[in-house]
């Protein structure tokens, strides 16, 4: 135990709720012995033992500062295009979820489904270890690229012809709230499930999706604090342990998709991946 | 038409673009706000449809790719791939349908909706088929309720319902480009251009039909209809939606029978029929939904050389000019009571007018009310139960209660088994109620309001039925028991005061028992699919209550034989036409293959043992049994349904001249047949 508390400085990428929200969880996860402030980014940056960046925006502020710093609540990929070579000081916990366990979840809920789409615009990070994975599984991964040729009306409809599921990657371009109408319309006209990235695309449509909650990448968090704070070491980047699985029943049923439990799928996932 | 068309396109993409112009942004695509960005709920539970094992009744559906496999180009045609549905023509412009039962040519007991809208209208309660806003290519998906459905399809929902739902415009279509060409004078035109936006959706569709009817030497049944329609979808916000949809048919059709210049002279018949509706959805943050729906209906008509006398020579011919009309409010809720218990639940308003000079003494009208639930209940995985009812005030006095409950128990999740027990009511139309026509003025016969005042038909089905999935394979099946209560026909001696000048008006005659199994099939495969249907069904009826002349010597047709005559004068003829008002066996079998990667070949096979409507008395001939075979070839290019792709296709229909004949009440009609014709279709999309 060190004589004098641990500072830590949660710098939040903005004040809207989902920060804030993760802000506080990590605040009542973390035991009572660490100085914890949080600030936003542009405000002043206090001296502190380790930073805590909190999405995008504030891990590119801190990857110029050179201090020890934990990233969370942003992608893999977006770690990746920091380019600050992650060190016991430098790590991150990604919000986004290992293909594995994308794969494992589609083959629990849809064991049928032998061809995957993939709809993108900009080529996504994760299409090289989902064509690797998909190729050791004999899946058939279709991938169709949004552009001016391929618009989204028709790029989509090819796509759906040849699809058992589509599995939605990141992509801010092709899945935005004004599109997502359309881009579910299409999907539920075409019979093919979606497969989301949050329990907001489940809300709006998507068959399901595989997340982590604030609460579990808190938890993750405050663990490796600890561990900092205790050896002087941040763990190495990494997904977060524990998710959390979606399912919309109403879809699932109208769609002829068997119905399973979240707890039984969550199982199932863990055994797969 | 065309000129109209390019403005409204350009206006309304220029609405479109001011909407959209500030959606894509420069935004970097690598940052958490995939994982968490809001989305409004767009599957909502009224858009989710209620999965074939899930349901309380029977249903067929009628999808795009069926619609477009066999060939039909009218609305009404589809309904053969129903198993056991009826498709009758008083004349090609005026067909109608029904499903199991009693019915005459004013078919008058299914419910029938386009998009939500009731389009069943008085004073017959009939469906103009040739007169809807309707254009087939736009139609996404129909939906046939074989039975008794009121508590989710309201009022009228008693042999079945026709559920019609168009394309909506936020379906990403490409606009389209479609002519038709063949014999008998088939010439359609249809035109359709939209967009679909961040907040605002349409689609405009306009159609020209024409053809010269069947049999236009005997029965000028030409018709020729001009559709323009309009559906668009206006986004507020996350959960709030707008719906607005216009619809107009300007029709000419023709009328008269050959050889009867004094009674149905050779003429053309103009009629309008249009309807505009609104609807306001809103989704509630549990993910509840409200839709608050307005529609109008109009429909007029006018038959400028109606005979209107020929008690006299020469006859005397007038105008006769018809008009009704319809209004409903609605107010519709889902609501999830509990995980596993969800509740359709909501109440409305209509208001329904008619007005035809030459067969009422007055305007009539009725204001009718309803309020309705319908309950589904999931209390273990494997177990569905379906409860609900619908309670209704007719306006003319029938206050009505139509419950229906049904238990799904899925055996396995691909197999399910279904009990279930549904009843509807049918309230009088307005035509049973209030006609009043001298003989030889409008009908031969003479008509007067009922003696005795009419009763609501009640009908109760008792069903088994089975849906099965085998991979490819979906079967469906289903046994049934249907009672119906005080059907209502024709009195033909209602007034006895006068038996020189008989008078007939309805009256509640007889109960009837349904009795039949329908099975349907479809299977898949990667180049093609089988739909198969086959129904075998049973009528039978008893008096409810007698004829006012029970006994009846007076020769109805001169052509009668005494075997008839004495059937007549015992008036057994009501039974014995209930009877013959189903095919026995009646089956289909829709084929579609694709024969390479562009050419599509299929065929429908349509076939129907003898028939008789109930209004096409013993004197007559049947409609006899029926092998009808049509053709489809289509040459496709570029991607389907895409810009710069499309399909040309050559349909043949009654390929081997089977020659089965139709529905005809007078003996004019009788032996006309279905020739076959054969004509090509182009479809292009821009």
């Amino acid at each position: 135990m060190h004589a004098n508390p641990t500072r830590i400085t949660l710098v939040l990428s903005d004040n809207t709720a989902a920060y804030q929200e993760l802000g506080s969880e990590i605040r009542s996860t973390l035991a009572k012995e660490f100085e914890l402030s949080v600030i936003s980014v542009g405000e002043d940056l206090a001296d502190a033992d380790l930073y805590v960046a909190v999405g995008m925006k504030a891990a590119e502020v801190l990857s110029l500062r050179g201090k020890p710093t934990l990233n969370v609540l942003l992608p893999r990929a977006g770690f990746e295009k920091l380019r600050r070579v992650p060190s016991s000081s430098y790590s991150a916990i990604f919000m986004d979820q290992p293909v594995q366990r994308q794969l494992a979840l589609i083959a629990s809920l849809l064991p049928n489904a032998t061809s995957i789409g993939v709809l993108y615009d900009t080529l996504p990070t994760e299409l090289d270890s989902l064509r690797k994975l998909a190729g050791i599984k004999h899946l058939n991964l279709h991938e169709q690229q949004v552009n001016k040729q391929h618009p989204l009306a028709g790029a989509l409809s090819a796509l759906l012809q040849e699809s058992d599921v589509l599995l939605v990657l990141p992509d801010n371009k092709v899945y935005r709230s004004d599109t997502i109408r359309n881009i579910l319309l299409e999907t539920y006209r075409a019979q093919v499930p979606m497969v989301g990235l949050s329990a907001n695309y489940v809300r709006a449509g998507a068959l399901c999706a595989i997340y982590s909650t604030p609460q579990q990448i808190a938890y993750q968090a405050a663990e490796a604090i600890e561990e900092f704070a205790e050896t002087g070491r941040l763990p190495a980047p990494q997904y977060t342990k524990e998710f959390e699985i979606s399912v919309n029943t109403q879809v699932a049923r109208s769609l002829g998709v068997p119905v399973k439990d979240a707890v039984q799928l969550r199982v199932e996932v863990r055994r797969h991946q | 038409m065309y000129r109209d068309l390019i403005f409204i396109r350009s206006l309304l993409s220029a609405v479109l673009i001011s909407i959209s112009s500030s959606a894509f942004s420069a935004e970097e695509n690598i940052t958490e706000q995939s994982y968490l960005q809001e989305f409004p709920v767009v599957l909502t539970a009224s858009r989710l449809s209620q999965p074939l094992s899930d349901s309380p009744n029977s249903m067929t559906i009628i999808d795009r790719q069926m619609i477009r496999s066999s060939g039909f180009r009218s609305v009404v045609d589809l309904f053969r791939l129903v198993p056991g549905m009826y498709v009758g023509n008083a004349g090609a412009n005026q067909p109608f349908v029904s499903l199991n039962g009693v019915t005459d040519q004013y078919s008058r007991r299914m419910q029938v909706l386009v998009d939500g809208r009731s389009v069943y209208l008085p004073p017959f309660g009939g469906v103009d088929w040739s007169g809807l806003p309707l254009l087939v290519e736009g139609i996404e998906r129909i939906e046939v309720v074989r039975g008794p459905s009121a508590a989710s399809h309201g009022t009228n929902s008693f042999y079945g319902v026709i559920n019609i739902i168009t394309k909506d415009p936020s379906f990403l279509e490409s606009d389209r480009l479609s002519v038709s060409q063949g014999e008998m004078g088939i010439s359609n035109i249809s035109a359709q251009q939209g967009g679909a936006g961040e907040r605002f959706d349409y689609r405009l569709s306009y159609a020209y039909r024409a053809d010269d009817g069947d049999n236009p030497e005997v029965l000028n049944d030409s018709s020729t209809n001009r559709i323009l329609t309009m559906r668009s979808n206006f986004r507020v916000n996350f959960s709030d939606t707008f719906e607005f949809q216009l619809g107009l048919n300007a029709g000419e059709s023709g009328r008269g029978t050959k050889g009867q210049p004094e009674k149905d002279i050779f003429r053309t018949i103009e009629s309008k029929n249009e309807f505009q509706m609104v609807a306001w959805r809103h989704t509630w943050d549990s993910g509840d939904e409200s839709k608050l729906s307005y529609y109008r209906i109009n429909r007029n008509s006018t038959d400028p050389m109606k005979a209107v006398d020929w008690n006299v020579i020469p006859t005397v011919f007038g105008t006769d000019y018809s008009s009704s009309s319809r209004q409903d409010i609605e107010i519709q809720n889902t609501t999830q009571l509990w995980k596993e218990n969800r509740i359709v639940w909501g109440g409305g308003f209509r208001y329904d007018f008619a007005e035809q000079p030459l067969i009422f003494t007055s305007t009539h009208s009725l204001n009718q009310s309803r309020v309705f639930a319908h309950d589904e209940w999931r209390p273990m995985e494997s177990t569905v139960i379906n409860i609900g009812t619908m309670f209704e005030d007719d306006g003319a006095g029938h206050k009505n209660n139509s419950p229906r409950v049904s238990v799904n128990y899925h055996i396995q999740p691909q197999h399910t088994l279904r009990a279930s027990y549904g009843t509807a009511t049918r309230n009088p139309v307005m035509s049973e109620m209030y006609l009043t026509t001298a003989a030889n003025k409008y009908w031969s016969r003479a008509y007067v309001p009922p003696i005795n005042e009419l009763r609501p038909e009640k009908i109760a089905t008792r069903e088994i039925g089975y849906v099965g999935n085998f991979g490819q394979l979906n079967l469906d099946g289903r046994i049934y028991y249907e009672t119906v209560r005080d059907i209502i026909g024709l009195d033909f001696y209602a007034d006895l005061s006068n038996l020189a000048d008989p008078k007939s008006s309805f009256k509640n005659l007889t109960d009837g028992t349904f009795k039949g199994v329908e099975i349907s099939a479809d299977y898949r495969w990667e180049s093609g699919r089988v739909n198969l249907n086959y129904a075998r069904q049973q009528a039978s009826c008893r008096f409810s209550s007698y004829p006012t002349q029970y006994f009846n010597a007076l020769q109805i047709s001169a052509s009668q034989t005494l075997a008839q005559m004495l059937g007549q004068a015992y008036q057994s003829d009501y039974l014995a036409l209930c009877s013959a008002s189903v095919p026995v066996n009646s089956a289909n079998i829709l084929l579609s293959q694709g024969l390479s990667e562009t050419v599509d070949f299929s065929t429908g096979y349509y076939f129907r043992d003898a028939v008789r409507v109930t209004d096409v008395y013993s004197a007559l001939p049947a409609e006899s049994m029926m092998h009808r075979i049509d053709f489809r070839l289509a040459k496709k290019f570029g991607k389907e349904e895409r810009p710069g792709g499309g399909e040309v296709a050559v349909i043949l229909q009654n390929a081997f001249q089977d020659n089965y004949t139709g529905y005809g009440n007078i003996a004019q009609m009788a032996n006309l047949l279905f020739k076959r014709r054969a004509y090509l279709t182009a479809n292009v999309y821009f």
